[in-house]
């Protein structure tokens, strides 16, 4: 414990993943509950870390520990399949619109994305969550599914081009 | 969709390289590579602003989702958990053991979590820098090379328990206790040493060792066929999960290994035990809910095959890392003016004991929350007195004080209970039922297979007078022998049924429970001994809302007379809190289990006391008198404490004492005059030269009263000991007196225990020596193995022996340790 104060980069970290954390393990699990136990427990295993050894990975490294317990959790309860990758979406827009670049126009695509989303793979589903909700890079990403950065690309490539291809015609002229 | 599902992820559609670039993804010679293209292709130009709309797109959605998502938070009791476990920081995995000793110590661990562990720590050294596993991830769909390299690092690992196992002797890391090495029994079941040695100190230094460096460092080619089986039938070559689905050995010798590389690399392998600090007495709950329905579950073989992904799984929930403990708050010094009464049930598990064992042989010091101490005081066989012959007591009850070892100036108060030996023939008969987990989690070497032999020493014990029957519960919860008498062709039937048991599947462990109860009931045996014995590495999987149920079964069941005992087996992810909390509810015993020897002790020895209770719900009630004692304390039964109107209340339960169990409990008392260390005067209160209640003119110390049932009956029976405080000191002790305050010392130092004022230095000298000079007659070696891992941890904490003063060397000759002529041990 090199830190004078051990307790405040956790602290930090809970304050920093706690909401992705247990919105990731939320969506693999389908259960609040069971959602929590798991990040509960991603964190006391960072406790039990030396910061050294997740410094710089920390995203990465809680991401996977999560994904891990939670399929740990789906393992036990002999329900791998179908993931239920999806829950609870809201079925409407919200007024706070977080993204500058969204426009209105976009609203009524977001309910085409949303069904093209759900046709994807599970696997493609979580790789795009990963990126374009928890912002991990392609090395990230790869670390916590346990797949190589191209295989990583590939998905992500693949992914936004099914979903391009779903929400024709306007956002995929050359496809 | 399932169908093409992998050629879709698996194929680019066009040219994957166009997304990262537009994702930023790209190092700067990719970039440049692909901006060259975007120069003169239109096509690209288009592609690159599509992704990045299509990404905005998702984005947007994304965030949408997210803001109107119900997502949940972490409850008030987790984030305190979290807390005070970061407050505690890193485990150390071993300390004062040097990196590559410890490649050696961890074969004797189970073999996943082991090899896991290994090879997590040999690449961090390779790279010269903490490496995070996920940064290597492994089993990759695409790349072949990934898992050949590795093949040959796990095959050089896997070498490793070899060239342990014919260098145990010397080799001075090795834990040179067999029972430790479950998995190893089979190679060399005979492993003994001296019980001078000391195991740490010495591993720096000794060859083999050092040529378990070489091993690690040499390149290995492939392992021989016949050694390849040899591993994985100790569990070496497999992830150490549910056998069903790997493959053993494999002629070109990367199939089995690779699966193992990629259980190794799993990031959670790396993981140290999770030390879960201080709680309050009101968080119980919330930590019992934790521990029960932990979904730490370790993965099962039954889908390997259709998730090969996941395999990585088997492995990981081997290490310490998802063991769990409820933390333990030690009982600090009363006042017998502010509280005269200490009261606490009586325990009689004695699991702690035999898990901090497995963690010293492993060269490990155990995490602090894991060491209790009443359990470790417990662990030991006592000569004292029983009952007198006739009694309507059922114990005989016994009390020493001495001076105490950890606390210079105060004295030490020994309580012991000794249950009334029962001829094996006069025993009661008895209706058992077996609840084993045959889950996939407990496949490994030292669970399933173990608990089978335990079982069958046991089952081996029993007569015509018995009934047993076997519940398992997995995927496949189920009566799998129906309740039987054990006669001759009837015991062949139970030991049939347990060697046909194998692991597989998913714990659904709160029907198994339900249905073991429902056979135990519907076989019962009025005024005989009904009892349920789950055999279980913890890891439950029951739902949410069932953890309370289950409780409340346990104990319902306890108050209609079938009572409850524990067996914990394996290691890696036992739950110990939760395995405490249900025999403990369920009037039962908790026993853990790490080797053959010790399912003999606990199944052989130890269960004639469990098929014959002799008293249930035994209390133990001290009054001190405050003219002869400033201050006391309980040592230890942090989690029996009652309150004072407890005791007579007949509805509370309390522990099972069986035929011949003792139970110890230890009182650290302050003298009158010495001040109560800690605590404040009070300030509400007027000093204490103000008038004080008048105390009955006594020169008694305490009066211990004791307070049981009969097996059958409702109501209790009391009794009480008076007793004076004769100056006795330790060194003129009985040897039980001096080896249950050596345990005691042993116990407060593993849990750095701020109640130890003496030297701990020289208080390791001083239980040694105690513990030494107390060996006795110890027909089994437990205690001097006690001495033996006495050494072992007092070299863990990095407290080599010292010069001793004149007067230290006086104290250790009085004890008999040593003798005119030695200077030092």
């Amino acid at each position: 414990m090199p830190e004078a104060s051990p307790a405040e980069w956790v602290r930090e970290a809970v304050a920093q993943y706690e909401a992705p954390l247990l919105r990731f393990s939320q969506r693999l699990l389908g259960d609040a509950e069971a959602a929590r136990d798991v990040v509960q427990d991603t964190f006391l295993r960072l406790c039990a870390q030396p910061r050294e050894a997740v410094d710089g990975h920390l995203a990465e490294w809680l991401f996977t520990v999560c994904r891990h317990r939670a399929l740990d959790v789906l393992r036990k309860e002999n329900r791998m399949n179908p993931t239920p990758l999806i829950h609870d979406a809201p079925d409407g827009a919200r007024s706070a619109e977080p993204d500058p670049r969204a426009v209105s126009e976009r609203r009524e695509d977001a309910g085409r994305l949303r069904v093209a989303l759900g046709t994807l793979p599970p696997r493609t589903q979580e790789v795009l969550r990963l990126r374009f909700q928890e912002g991990l890079s392609y090395k990230e990403i790869a670390g916590v599914m346990q797949l190589t950065v191209s295989h990583v690309g590939v998905l992500i490539h693949n992914g936004l081009k099914s979903l391009r291809a779903r929400i024709e015609p306007r956002l995929a002229p050359g496809a | 969709m399932t169908n093409t599902r992998d050629e879709h992820e698996m194929q680019p559609d066009g040219d994957p390289r166009l997304t990262a670039y537009a994702l930023g993804e790209l190092d700067e010679a990719e970039r440049a590579e692909v901006e060259a293209l975007l120069l003169r292709d239109a096509d690209a130009r288009a592609e690159v602003a599509a992704v990045r709309e299509t990404a905005d797109a998702l984005r947007a959605e994304f965030a949408v989702q997210a803001a109107g998502e119900s997502v949940p938070a972490l409850t008030p009791a987790q984030r305190a958990m979290i807390e005070s476990a970061a407050r505690v920081g890193p485990v150390e995995p071993v300390r004062a053991v040097r990196r590559a000793a410890l490649v050696w110590l961890w074969p004797a661990a189970a073999a996943a979590g082991l090899l896991a562990w290994v090879v997590w720590d040999n690449r961090a050294e390779l790279a010269g820098r903490p490496r995070l596993a996920a940064d290597a991830p492994v089993a990759k769909d695409e790349s072949g090379q990934e898992p050949a390299a590795r093949s040959a690092e796990v095959d050089r690992l896997a070498q490793l328990p070899y060239l342990g196992s014919t260098a145990r002797e010397e080799t001075a890391v090795a834990p040179d206790s067999a029972e430790s090495l479950p998995v190893r029994m089979d190679v060399e079941p005979e492993v003994n040493s001296g019980a001078g040695h000391h195991p740490a100190a010495e591993a720096p230094v000794s060859p083999p060792a050092d040529s378990v460096v070489s091993a690690l460092e040499a390149e290995q080619g492939e392992l021989p066929p016949e050694m390849q089986d040899l591993l994985s039938a100790l569990g070496y070559m497999e992830g150490g999960g549910g056998g069903a689905a790997a493959p053993r050995a494999n002629p070109g010798g990367a199939g089995a290994p690779t699966t193992g590389a990629a259980a190794a690399a799993g990031p959670l392998s790396s993981a140290p035990s999770a030390t879960l600090a201080r709680r309050t007495r009101l968080e119980e709950e919330a930590v019992f809910a934790s521990a029960l329905g932990e979904p730490l579950a370790m993965a099962e073989s039954a889908d390997d095959r259709a998730a090969p992904v996941f395999r990585y799984l088997r492995v990981s929930p081997g290490t310490p890392g998802t063991e769990l403990y409820v933390p333990i708050v030690e009982q600090g010094f009363q006042s017998p003016w502010a509280a005269p009464f200490s009261t606490f049930g009586v325990d009689v598990d004695t699991a702690s004991y035999s898990n901090v064992r497995r963690f010293l042989n492993n060269g490990q010091l155990p995490p602090v929350d894991a060491v209790r101490l009443e359990e470790l005081v417990n662990y030991f066989r006592y000569d004292d007195p029983g009952p007198a012959p006739g009694a309507e007591c059922p114990f005989g009850v016994t009390v020493d004080v001495t001076d105490c070892p950890w606390a210079p100036g105060h004295r030490l108060a020994r309580v012991a209970l000794k249950g009334r030996e029962v001829p094996v023939a006069q025993r009661t008969s008895s209706n058992l039922v077996f609840l084993l987990d045959v889950s996939g989690s407990m496949s490994d070497q030292d669970k399933l297979p173990l608990l089978v032999a335990s079982m069958k020493l046991f089952t081996q014990q029993l007569d015509e007078r018995d009934r047993v029957a076997i519940v398992t519960y997995a995927g496949a919860a189920g009566l799998v022998l129906d309740s039987t008498t054990c006669d001759d062709a009837g015991r062949r039937r139970v030991l049939d049924a347990l060697d046909r048991l194998s692991a597989g599947g998913s714990t659904a462990g709160a029907a198994g429970i339900q249905l073991a109860y429902q056979v135990a009931a519907g076989n019962f045996r009025t005024g005989g001994t009904n009892r349920v014995i789950l055999a279980t590495d913890g890891d439950f999987n029951v739902g949410i809302t069932d953890r309370t149920q289950l409780q409340d079964l346990i104990e319902q069941s306890a108050r209609t007379g079938v009572f409850l005992t524990v067996l914990g087996f394996g290691e890696g992810n036992l739950k110990d809190g939760t395995a405490e909390l249900l025999a403990d509810k369920g009037n039962g015993q908790y026993c853990y289990i790490d080797s053959l020897d010790e399912g003999r002790r606990v199944m052989v020895q130890q269960m004639a006391g469990t098929l014959l209770t002799i008293a249930k719900d035994v209390k133990l009630q001290v009054e001190f008198n405050p003219a002869q004692v400033e201050a006391y304390r309980l040592v230890g039964y942090e989690n029996r404490a009652l309150a004072p109107q407890d005791f007579k209340d007949d509805r509370k339960d309390a522990g099972d004492i069986g035929a011949g169990h003792s139970v110890v409990a230890l009182y650290e008392l302050v003298p009158p005059g010495a001040g109560a260390p800690g605590v404040d005067p009070p300030r509400y209160q007027k000093p204490a030269d103000a008038p004080r209640p008048e105390l009955v003119s006594s020169d008694e110390l305490l009066t211990v009263k004791l307070r049981w049932k009969e097996p059958a009956a409702a109501t209790s029976t009391e009794t009480a000991v008076s007793v004076r405080d004769g100056g006795g000191t330790l060194a003129s002790a009985r040897p039980d007196v001096k080896f249950s305050a050596a345990v005691a010392a042993f116990g407060l130092l593993l849990r750095g225990s701020d109640q130890v004022t003496a030297d701990r230095n020289w208080l390791w000298t001083q239980l040694i020596a105690l513990a030494d000079a107390a060996r006795g007659a110890d027909p089994d070696g437990r205690r001097a193995e006690f001495v033996r891992l006495s050494r072992s941890a007092r070299d863990l904490q990095g407290m080599p022996p010292q010069q001793l003063t004149e007067e230290q060397i006086k104290l250790l000759k009085a004890l008999g340790y040593i003798r005119d002529g030695d200077d030092q041990r």
